[in-house]
């Protein structure tokens, strides 16, 4: 709606309410409820916006009297408003002058997860008085101005915004569309002011002609970076214990992690650091593979590229990464260590927008926009020229030849489509590692010479079709298909290829049951169908020596070729009981069975939530779990296909504490329980030989390993303001395996008992933002050595490993990296460029260790010392 | 998939030696060690006798550690090996380790297999059977289970002495059952002789002291190095060569000859090995390793290796004089 106030006055002083803030919420829209019952379980995916302003009827007497009352908003499922209260009273009848007006706004519906919904948001109405000075002239000629406001940069409309003439003294407030429009305005030069909070003032001088109209626009700058807030990002209902939500407006300039979102997961509770910093996602003090990165939850079997550099989906196109480190619902399974799923946001629908960017690795491309009138779409894409730059480093006498150094890219082609209860998304996204070297001398074995080749790739058609059939009951039904790829060869002896198609689907079930009860429940079904072609060392396992050891020259080979199938059905159920208006109780339960090991699992679970007082929570959950082998572990040519799934029970007590406003602390005790833990049988025949052929299930595997993960878990989050957000996390742990039942408690590979991060970042002014990351961590546990064996017949020494597995640990990890943004703000684009400088001191944090030939002397293997990098992104 | 992307990073890393070591080259001999041991034949029958010798470098004839008593030598034999992953141990049956010693105290051992001698068949393989049986669950009806055709003798050797070095030592060869024509057995490479700039070693010649032959060089010299093979076609690798990748698949499968070099002092071109070319550069030290002397002994290795256990080593030595 237009608001415009005219004329020629014949009053000298004339007070004015409005709005001054009216379309820009103090605090972000929250997709909180109205009332318990009606709590919304998803992210707020369009956020309301002001349609029609109603002006408040000043009480008598107060027209001299400026005020500002905080108003709390419902929006109503239609946009009309519903309850209004006040938060922050200012009296003198402006409040419910402030409420009465309010209540005859319209705003556009919001929506969660893609469709309409209630939510509830802060308003602050202000009451002003501005001093008019008209002096009325007859016969004066007047013309118009019209225009429209605008952001710089993002180009997103101002809604609500006041423009004001100076003389004569007039008003004017932007519609929904940023419009604005002044009729009678004395003809010759008129000088217009927009001074909203959060932008910087504008002063122009306009000419108006007598009897035309003047149009103008106006470029606003943001007082503030305008690429934050672009993204609106609600949260989810709490129902679990562990999980952290990530929204993009606060990651993409942590330093350290280039802007990966993905990464960024790597610096929250829970999450042990990865060696070299690569990829790795330990979670709670489980092996990587029983953990699970998830793309709108479905599997996607590489969550980084080489390396551990970037993520292998655009995060410019994710909306939230939930990390769940343990206890989540029965909607996740399959891992018994924690889950990382990544939403996929909707692409923007206002206009074309889209960016480009580079930096040290790669170079990446977006483009996004409406399509019709409820669809919409985005085109991604990303690739690295590291096969360009590293060959310029190599020393001469490297012994190494690139054939393809490392290279990779990725893809993503998104479309959505809404309209009314239903959505429709089809994404079809990949990946693709490569990387091939020869090799002219072996390092220490003969066998690690010549061509080495590694290709990894994967891809995905994903369809997601979202229904809400009545306002009760929504289904949401989801199907994944695809290939992953994984080649690798070496040295004209080994190779490994592995071609699988894989189908997962979900369909998920909504029912709310009452006002205080919700029932979930779904299949989740996964099925591989591939090729295995495989002439390979064995690779090693949890508490194996996994760098140095033992030499592929006298390692066993597996051999196979054939084809094979999983099929991994699931059925789950919940039921989200809100017992009291602050007492939230999530039972449920999931049935996993597993086609090829023929066994099954139910698991039951529960999480709770009381929210003891305002800005307090208390919450707890345990529950069972499995893990499925590995593919090696279960092979009937080179496994044992007689095991069974893994168990864990998961188990977790903590407290959500509001310190201030925006400032909040997360604590948890966790417990984990692991058993039935997959682990080699004893005294087998492991490399070969006489034994392996009288064997033929080849290597014997027994569900006989025992483990404990056990610690505290602390997160001191400053939430995202106008100019600063950061977060300390701080991990105490300790994780143990007991590989055979006489065996004593022996720590796991990764077991990392402190693990801290502090990280900050500071906007200086809207070009300029800092921001750093300090991180400690106690070193990765290692085997001694002690000594080796010299085996004559393939010139190879194998290291002897010290009795007690991990018995030692490397020196501790400690890292600075720093990060400045600066931001060039043209009307219609932004240039963004940044310098990153990891390992700021240029500490040699130890990595492992490498040793001469016969393991007898040994030096540590320092990681990425000091390296800057910088990188650009113009977006528009 | 990241287990495997960890692997591929740490083989980049290994590969490209920029790890930060700083580690004396695998070819330079400065304290006690074996350089290969060398069998009569590569596979065996139960009655057999099999000459067992480790070529090892002793930091005493260099002139290195003269003060150090001289190396030991202990051999034994160990019928059910772990293989390398399990560190080589020997199957421990019912508390008592399978591993045998044997008889003998030099660097050269003859072990005779037979009823007179180890008794394979009426003492080894019994335990060998039994031992199968336990790993496989049980034998049925108390009768042990029957050996395969094939199985490795593992002779493990501990030798040096703690002032020089001690290593321990592993050589296999196969204990043939059962007779098979379609796998012969694996004859080991010859090396013919061990040249020095075209030259043979004096020590190594047949005309010793004759002035073709190449007695010495001056520090600072770079010397080509070459070892001939005995003539003769290579021979075929066996389809197990294959399937256990210990040959290139290549039609027909021909077995790749690998070679080692190894020196007392100075840097050879090739640390490691040199794919199928027999050739290496050895730069000898700008200086000797003791001030005043005229003159330090340089020790030579050259193996080769056919990847399926066959392996034959030479050694030379000359004097690498100051200069004049």
């Amino acid at each position: 709606m237009r608001r415009v106030r005219l004329g020629v006055f014949t009053a000298a002083c004339l007070a004015l309410p409005h709005g001054a803030a009216s379309a820009q919420p103090v605090a972000p829209p929250s997709a909180a409820s109205t009332a318990p019952s009606a709590a919304p379980t998803g992210v707020l995916t369009k956020a309301p916006a002001l349609q029609r302003f109603v002006e408040a009827v000043r009480p008598a007497g107060t027209e001299a009297i400026e005020g500002s009352v905080l108003l709390n908003l419902v929006v109503q499922v239609d946009g009309t408003v519903g309850d209004v209260t006040v938060e922050a009273p200012t009296g003198h009848g402006f409040d419910e002058a402030a409420v009465a007006a309010a209540r005859q706004f319209t705003f556009s519906p919001a929506e969660v997860d893609g469709a309409p919904a209630a939510v509830q948001l802060s308003y602050r109405y202000n009451f002003t008085v501005t001093t008019q000075a008209v002096t009325v002239v007859a016969d004066v000629p007047v013309g118009a101005l019209t225009g429209v406001l605008v952001e710089r940069g993002t180009r997103a409309p101002l809604v609500g915004v006041t423009v004001r003439i100076e003389s004569p003294p007039l008003e004017a407030v932007t519609d929904a569309e940023g419009r604005f429009e002044f009729q009678g305005v004395p003809a010759g030069q008129v000088k217009v002011v927009v001074d909203e909070a959060s932008y910087y003032r504008i002063e122009d001088l306009e000419p108006i002609e007598a009897g035309k109209a003047t149009a103008v626009k106006y470029y606003v700058e943001r007082t503030t970076s305008p690429l934050e807030g672009t993204v609106v990002v609600g949260r989810r209902l709490k129902k679990e214990v562990s999980q952290k939500t990530l929204t993009l407006t606060e990651i993409r300039k942590i330093p350290g992690t280039s802007g990966d979102a993905l990464k960024v997961v790597q610096n929250l509770p829970s999450v042990a650091r990865a060696p070299f910093g690569g990829g790795q996602l330990v979670i709670r003090g489980s092996n990587p593979d029983s953990s699970g990165a998830l793309i709108n939850r479905h599997l996607i079997p590489l969550a980084f590229h080489f390396g551990g550099l970037r993520s292998t989906f655009s995060s410019a196109l994710l909306e939230s990464i939930d990390l769940y480190p343990g206890n989540f619902g029965a909607e996740f399974g399959r891992f018994s260590g924690g889950v990382v799923d990544a939403r996929v946001r909707r692409p923007k629908t206002d206009r074309i927008h889209g960016f480009v960017e580079a930096d040290f690795f790669d170079a990446g491309v977006l483009v996004e926009g409406p399509v019709g009138e409820n669809g919409a779409f985005a085109l991604a894409g990303r690739r690295s020229y590291i096969d360009a730059l590293l060959p310029l480093f190599l020393p001469d006498d490297a012994n190494l030849d690139f054939v393809v150094a490392p290279r990779y890219y990725d893809f993503q082609a998104i479309y959505d489509w809404k309209h009314g209860p239903q959505q429709f998304k089809l994404y079809l996204f990949g990946s693709d590692d490569a990387l091939t070297f020869l090799l002219d001398q072996p390092a220490s074995d003969p066998a690690i010479r010549g061509s080495f080749k590694n290709q990894t790739s994967f891809s995905r058609l994903y369809a997601n079709w979202v229904y809400r059939v009545t306002d009760d009951v929504t289904q949401d039904l989801s199907v994944s298909v695809g290939m992953n790829n994984l080649f690798f060869s070496g040295a004209g002896r080994f190779n490994f290829k592995n071609d699988v198609w894989l189908v997962t689907a979900r369909e998920d079930i909504e029912v709310k049951l009452g006002e205080r009860l919700k029932l979930r429940t779904g299949l989740d079904v996964e099925s591989f169908v591939g090729e295995l072609d495989i002439t390979a060392p064995q690779p090693p396992k949890e508490g194996d020596d996994q760098g140095a050891g033992t030499p592929i020259s006298t390692d066993k080979l597996i051999t196979a070729k054939r084809d094979f199938l999983f099929v991994n059905p699931a059925l789950w159920l919940e039921l989200q009981a809100r017992i009291t208006d602050d007492l939230l109780v999530v039972p449920g339960a999931r049935v996993d069975y597993d086609y090829k090991l023929d066994d099954y699992t139910i698991d039951p679970r529960v999480n709770a939530r009381w929210q003891v007082v305002d800005g307090t929570t208390v919450k707890g959950g345990v529950g069972a779990y499995m893990q499925r082998p590995g593919p090696d572990e279960s092979d009937p040519d080179f496994g044992d296909p007689t095991i069974q799934l893994e168990r864990s029970v998961h188990s977790t007590v903590g407290l959500e504490q509001r310190l201030a406003e925006g400032l909040t602390l997360d604590s948890s005790i966790f417990y984990k329980w692991l058993y039935g833990q997959v682990v080699r049988a004893p005294a087998e025949d492991v490399t070969g030989g006489p034994l392996a052929e009288a064997d033929q299930r080849g290597i014997d595997y027994e569900n006989l390993g025992k483990g404990r993960v056990y610690g505290l878990e602390v997160l001191l989050r400053r939430e995202l303001s106008d100019r600063f957000f950061g977060w300390i996390s701080y991990t105490l742990s300790r994780s143990e395996r007991k590989d055979a039942p006489t065996e004593a408690w022996r720590v796991f590979d990764f077991d990392q008992t402190h693990i801290l991060t502090a990280l900050a970042q500071y906007k200086i002014t809207s070009a300029w933002e800092v921001g750093a990351r300090w991180r400690f961590v106690t070193g990765n546990p290692e085997t001694p050595y002690e000594g080796a064996i010299y085996d004559a017949n393939t010139d190879t020494y194998t290291p002897l490993r010290a009795n007690t597995v991990n018995s030692s640990r490397l020196p501790s990890f400690h890292q600075l990296d720093v990060r400045i943004d600066r931001n060039w703000i043209f009307d219609e684009w932004i240039l963004t460029g940044y310098l990153e400088v990891q390992n700021a001191y240029n500490r040699a944090n130890a990595e492992g260790y490498s040793f001469n030939y016969d393991y007898s002397e040994r030096a540590l293997i320092s990681g990425v010392p000091i390296l800057p990098s910088f990188g650009l992104r113009g977006e528009f | 998939m990241r287990s495997h992307w960890h692997t591929v990073f740490g083989l980049t890393c290994a590969a490209l030696g920029a790890c930060g070591d700083g580690f004396d080259p695998r070819s330079l001999l400065s304290s006690y060690r074996v350089v290969g041991v060398t069998v009569s034949a590569n596979e065996v029958s139960p009655a057999d006798s099999l000459t067992l010798k480790a070529w090892d470098f002793d930091p005493r004839d260099a002139g290195l550690m003269s003060d150090a008593p001289p190396p030991t030598y202990a051999w034994s034999l160990c019928p059910v090996p772990l293989g390398s992953a399990a560190q080589f141990q020997c199957l421990t049956l019912e508390g008592v380790s399978l591993e045998m010693p044997l008889e003998g105290d030099a660097a050269e051992i003859t072990v005779d297999l037979g009823p007179d001698g180890l008794d394979l068949v009426g003492t080894v393989l019994p335990k060998v059977s039994a031992a199968l049986a336990k790993l496989q669950g049980g034998a049925t009806d108390g009768l042990p289970v029957t050996p395969p055709p094939t199985l490795p003798l593992q002779f493990r050797l501990r030798a040096g002495d703690p002032s020089i070095g001690v290593v321990q030592v592993v050589r296999t060869v196969s204990l043939r059952l059962a007779p098979s024509e379609s796998a012969p057995p694996n004859k080991s490479p010859r090396l013919a002789a061990l040249t020095a700039d075209a030259r043979p070693f004096c020590e190594a010649s047949v005309e010793a002291g004759a002035p073709e032959c190449f007695a010495g060089a001056p520090v600072g010299t770079t010397l080509n190095l070459r070892v001939e093979l005995d003539s003769g076609p290579r021979e075929v690798c066996t389809a197990d060569d294959l399937a256990q990748a210990r040959c290139p698949d290549a039609t027909p499968p021909i077995e790749a000859l690998t070679y080692s070099w190894f020196t007392s002092a100075g840097e050879l071109e090739f640390d490691f090995t040199n794919d199928e070319t027999p050739e290496n550069a050895l730069k000898l030290p700008a200086r000797l390793d003791e001030e005043g002397r005229e003159a330090q002994k340089v020790y030579v290795f050259a193996v080769v290796r056919d990847g399926r256990g066959g392996l034959d080593v030479l050694e030379a030595s000359f004097d690498m004089t100051r200069l004049p």
